[in-house]
């Protein structure tokens, strides 16, 4: 297909043709053309089929409001449905299809729908699918959702890639219309740090698509020499291909930058970009949309918007149709007639129904005044038009306009409501903009070249002046006010066939009638109704048009009547873009070991605990199963000795001459008088006395300790204990400062493990008395490496933890297991940590839950009553210390081939499981390779008086229900002469 | 027994991505010096008479290209010295009992960016303004990196120090780099 329609002039690069494909058949453009206006020149006016009744559908309008050329872009994964032709920038190998069709475009069976039309009117589907009940789900509901949309997904993962960023400035331009350059140009020479921002990808607005002088040049040439002044500011930057989507709070603007749309390949870049814009000011320069006039069969290929028209004649180079006739109720519709013939366009006639006499005197073409288009023909575009007075018309395209409406959406997503403004019957922003938002240009009701140039260069210049810049390298630019009367015609009536007002929607004048008869006249009420105004476009050229409808059929003023107001986004944005790069393991950070290194060369499984990674187990080649390689860790350590990497635990140094008194507030048992050197297990309360985190804490000098937490509540314990030292304890002087992430420490445990630390440590006397159970200390290891060495034990065993600064720790790791070979040392993870803790009856999160507080973990005695600390009082009502609470307990299986899940509840033998009848739960379980069963700890009421009790595990989730022996929580070594001996 | 060999957050990590420098700093040592209460001013005269500098507040680094300061929040300042085996023992010869300090160098990893295009690189991740007018020489801020607290500094016309938590090193390396090679 050659480009038959193309005409002299336009700014596209002729030099370089472009290859494209519709629907597989091949085309050409040029370079600075978009989709639209490459297929409007190759002649392809049927472009895609509307959404409800599959009526043929051509391009409409040239911008970002187009409500019917929507088409899937590329193919494969990189498919994208629902693309706006209008917006598409033409590249080599750009390969589009047309959508909503079952057959071919030209030969839709859907659009028998069409024929249907009668009964599918609004809300057709909240009364015509009632009955029966049952077909809703199984029939009605399938048919219609694969008869509904417009594209369809690749269904495969997108493989673009999108990004995110942060941008600031003084003053951020939506818009590179007159206003937005004038206020650019103002803005920038004050010295403001200036964005400006386009969704086009040439700036220029409508002086692209229109003929006019500025400062006794041509409009065009005017736009380049901004243009040029503006890129050689380094206070300025343009940002083309970028939609201000949203206006938020704080002078925040969200805007999305599309990178590689217009590119084939986006090589290894991201295809778009998210930016939050932080602006001081803002103003908004997003000029004003065209609309149309609701007249019977309004909707055929051909039938355009008159700005459109002139914009692909103007812009791109390129006639919309061999015989142009133009339906206009304002001046606008002259002016496009003025420049379409003056470019060699056929224009057989302007309609005006406004009963004067002809704007101006066009030569050659048919001014017909006081009469209306009222009906249309031609069966895939547009062949003939019918006049009000008679007179039919054989054209092939008809550009209709039918006034401008501001682009005010970006000041209403703060709730701003725009009125009503009878001059240019349109709504202008009202007063109620968001902080720090102005509005200028068409935007903002200066309809005419003139005065939006004025405008754009008086509020850039209020707001340089505001913001402390001095204003005078700037002069405003100077256009003649084109005319700009207009009538208030809103659509054609007397007519039988169906006038449309939504494109996209197919919205009909009749479906907005029938809203207001059945009682939906709220403006909201008619959107959700009809769908008027909704989907990609938002109702950019249709929202006023049906408001008008709306108000003519109640019988009130579109004031009274009344306005949508908008919301984020302005125009649409791929879910890829709002995620960013933040997909798969993107998505949050990962925190690694000391040892991780050496840990992934031993085939250690990993596992994830919060952010870090740590490791799970040690597989080795006998292990069939992980429980092999858990039993044999545990067992190993209880007989011989084992090593874990336990850096994840949080860590705080608290110094300062009152950070033992500071502790003893902190902590429910007492601090103050733990001597230097010894180290003592705390357990600490939220204000409301239950339980939150436990640890051991270090005293290494008089102003000096070392605090460990869990390490999931690291943060949480860093955090209240700041608040505690800056909000509650003001006056002590105590300092913090959280050493995680300094230190790497590994606990090493198991009758061998004091010799093979002996091996490590430099002169310190480990005998039990030269350094005893819970002791602490500084000390050097490997021959003067600086560490710390503390005789603490969570699994029950003879342990130690020693630490060195985290430098050191992949070093250190390899050197404790080569000292513990002579021992067959075993590195264990946190399922054998875990095992071990249970066989103790050491509480973890799992147990201290936010639920329970020490009375029921059987540690009331740590709530120290002779100081005050946070949370003791709370922790001493007298529902929590009641003698029928639960207590923790152990559990064992009384059946050894027994398993236990945790989450299972404690019901007597021969009671129902229900909700009465529960005694308890079970928090942790594991398979003990000491006892040889499946053993767990739990909370039973009054358990501490119920050991030896045979009781039922009862889980309904996974259906078991077994026997279970309550006993002490403390299975292994009760007395703990393991861990003092 | 040998002594235990060190081993970075990055292993000294250095690469070039575009106009874009990015390496690990790590000859450095830091320590926390936290001010003794009601004793500010008695600091401050000590770190003006032993390093010449004066306090660093919450926005402004001091420097005096051997030691920098920062003012973490109102009564901690980080030191970074260049590099020696115990920190702690050798700042409390200059400045003695004036701060209760702790060793922090291994809690950190230290990127360092710069070339002409590092600006654009990390407006893709750091939310402060960096518009060298906004945030100049020696300007430091505490912000969060893709969900990870950092410090940022800026060192010369196009280049900053970039410090976050070490457990997290190569995760934040993974964010800086991407920032990078995503620049178009």
């Amino acid at each position: 297909m050659s480009q038959l329609f193309r005409i002299n002039g336009g700014l596209t690069d002729r030099s370089k043709p472009i290859n494209f494909t519709f629907n597989n058949k091949q085309m050409v453009g040029y370079e600075g053309d978009t989709l639209a206006s490459a297929l409007l020149a190759n002649g392809q006016r049927l472009v895609g089929r509307s959404f409800k009744y599959h009526r043929p559908r051509g391009i409409f309008s040239a911008g970002s409001e187009e409500p019917n050329a929507l088409v899937q872009l590329r193919t494969g994964a990189h498919q994208e449905p629902n693309t706006r032709a209008t917006v598409t920038e033409l590249f080599d190998g750009l390969t589009a299809t047309s959508q909503n069709h079952r057959g071919s475009l030209g030969f839709d069976f859907m659009s028998v729908t069409d024929l249907l039309s009668p009964f599918l009117s609004a809300g057709f589907y909240y009364k015509t699918f009632m009955w029966p009940k049952a077909f809703w789900e199984k029939i009605y509901e399938p048919i219609i959702r694969s008869s509904a949309g417009l594209g369809s997904l690749s269904m495969l993962e997108d493989p673009d890639k999108y990004d995110k960023g942060f941008l600031h400035c003084d003053l951020l331009i939506a818009g590179s219309g007159p206003s937005g350059l004038t206020a650019a140009l103002a803005a920038g020479h004050a010295g403001l740090r200036v964005i400006i921002a386009d969704e086009d990808y040439v700036l220029g607005g409508r002086l692209l698509e229109e003929d006019h002088n500025i400062d006794g040049i041509s409009g065009q040439d005017w736009v380049l020499q901004t243009l040029a002044e503006l890129t050689e500011m380094s206070n300025v930057r343009i940002l083309p291909r970028t939609t201000i989507y949203g206006a938020y709070d704080h002078g925040i603007y969200g805007a999305l930058e599309r990178k590689t749309d217009h590119l084939a390949d986006s090589g290894d870049k991201p295809r778009q970009v998210l930016w939050r814009i932080y602006s001081k000011r803002a103003m908004i320069c997003g000029g004003a949309t065209e609309r149309s006039i609701a007249f019977a069969n309004n909707d055929r290929p051909g039938i355009m918007l008159a700005g459109a028209v002139r914009a692909y004649a103007t812009r791109y180079g390129v006639a919309t149709g061999n015989k142009v006739a133009i339906f206009t109720n304002n001046d606008s519709g002259w002016q496009t007639a003025l420049e379409l013939v003056a470019k060699g366009v056929n224009v057989v006639a302007i309609i005006d129904p406004r009963d004067t006499a002809p704007r101006t005197h066009i030569s050659g073409v048919a001014m017909i005044m006081g009469a209306s288009v009222c009906n249309t023909s031609g069966r895939k575009a547009l062949s003939r038009i019918a006049l009000s007075n008679g007179q039919t018309l054989n054209v092939d395209c008809l550009a209709v306009s039918g006034g401008w409406s501001p682009n005010v959406h970006l000041t209403c997503h703060q709730r701003g409501r725009p009125v009503w403004n009878d001059t240019i019957a349109g709504f202008v922003p009202g007063g109620d903009l968001p902080v720090g938002q102005f509005v200028a240009g068409a935007a903002n009701g200066d309809m005419t070249l003139g005065a939006a140039l004025k405008s754009g260069h008086k509020t850039a210049t209020l707001i340089a002046k505001d913001l402390g810049f001095t204003t005078n390298s700037s002069k405003v630019a100077k256009a003649d006010d084109e005319n700009f009367a207009i009538k208030q015609f809103w659509h054609v009536t007397g007519h039988k066939q169906r006038a449309w007002i939504d494109l996209q929607n197919d919205v009909t004048t009749k479906d907005i009638t029938q809203s207001q008869a059945e009682g939906f006249r709220s403006v909201e009420h008619l959107k959700r109704y009809t769908t008027l105004g909704m989907a990609t476009d938002q109702g950019k050229t249709s929202n006023v048009l049906g408001l008008a409808v709306m108000a003519e059929a109640t019988g009130k003023t579109i004031p009274e009547t009344g306005t949508t107001i908008f919301r984020p986004p302005y125009s649409p944005v791929a879910i890829g873009a709002f995620g960013g790069r933040e997909r798969g393991q993107h998505f949050h950070p990962t925190r690694l070991t000391p040892s991780h290194k050496w840990a992934k060369e031993q085939g250690a499984e990993f596992v994830e605990v919060g952010n870090w990674m740590r490791a799970q187990w040690f597989p080795k080649s006998n292990d069939k199963t992980w429980r092999d390689s858990v039993d044999r860790e545990v067992k190993k350590t209880r007989t011989s000795v084992g090593v874990c990497d336990v850096s994840t635990l949080g860590k705080i140094d608290i110094k300062g001459r009152d950070a033992a008194e500071f502790l003893n507030k902190i902590y429910s048992n007492p601090f103050a008088k733990v001597p230097v050197g010894r180290v003592r297990y705390g357990l600490m309360l939220r204000e409301d006395g239950i339980c939150y985190d436990d640890g051991t804490t270090a005293r290494l000098a008089e102003d000096h300790f070392v605090m460990t937490t869990t390490t999931a509540n690291a943060v949480l314990v860093y955090r209240n204990m700041e608040f505690a030292r800056q909000c509650l304890f003001p006056d002590l002087d105590v300092h913090l400062i959280s050493t995680t992430d300094q230190w790497a420490q590994f606990a090493i445990a198991g009758p061998n493990s004091r010799a093979v630390l002996s091996k490590i440590i430099d002169k310190v006397d480990m005998s039990n008395d030269g350094f005893p159970f819970m002791a602490c200390s500084n000390i050097t290891v490997c021959d003067g490496t600086p560490g710390r060495l503390f005789r603490i034990s969570f699994s029950g065993e003879l342990a130690y933890e020693v630490a060195v600064p985290v430098r050191y720790g992949d070093a250190l790791i390899r050197e404790i297991i080569k000292a513990g070979k002579e021992f067959d040392i075993t590195p264990y993870g946190t399922e054998a940590l875990g095992v071990m803790r249970i066989e103790k009856g050491h509480v973890t999160g799992a147990e201290l839950n936010g639920q329970v507080t020490a009375f029921n973990v059987n540690m009331n005695n740590m709530i120290s009553i002779k100081k005050d600390s946070i949370g003791s009082v709370l922790s001493r009502r007298e529902m929590m210390i009641a003698d029928d609470q639960i207590r923790l307990v152990g559990v064992k299986t009384v059946e050894l081939s027994d398993s236990l899940a945790s989450g299972a509840h404690f019901v007597a033998k021969g009671e129902k499981p229900t909700t009465k009848n529960d005694q308890g739960w079970i928090a942790s379980v594991c398979y003990s390779p000491h006892f040889e069963q499946h053993i767990g700890l739990g909370f039973l009421e009054r358990g501490h008086e119920r050991h030896g009790e045979i009781i039922r595990a009862w889980d309904g989730v996974r259906g078991t229900d077994i026997l279970v022996e309550i006993v002490s929580a403390h299975m292994y070594d009760p007395e703990g002469g393991l861990q003092r001996g | 027994m040998a002594r235990l060999s060190s081993l970075s957050p990055l292993n000294g990590y250095q690469k070039s991505i575009g106009s874009i420098n990015l390496c690990e700093i790590n000859d450095y040592s830091l320590v926390s010096l936290a001010i003794p209460q009601d004793t500010t001013k008695k600091f401050a005269k000590i770190i003006k008479d032993e390093f010449d500098l004066a306090m660093p507040t919450s926005v402004m680094s001091k420097t005096d290209k051997k030691t920098r300061l920062l003012m973490t929040q109102p009564d901690q300042i980080f030191s970074i010295i260049p590099r020696v085996d115990n920190p702690e023992e050798d700042l409390s010869k200059t400045i003695g009992k004036a701060a209760y300090m702790t060793d922090q160098t291994d809690a950190w990893v230290v990127l360092e960016i710069s070339g002409a295009t590092s600006r654009t690189a990390l407006e893709r991740i750091c939310q402060v303004d960096l518009d060298s007018n906004m945030f100049k020489l020696n300007a430091m801020a505490r912000t969060t990196m893709e969900h990870m607290a950092t410090i940022i500094i800026r060192t010369d016309v196009n280049t900053f120090l970039l410090m976050s938590a070490s457990s997290s090193a190569k995760s934040f390396l993974h964010a800086v780099e991407l920032s990078a090679k995503h620049i178009s």
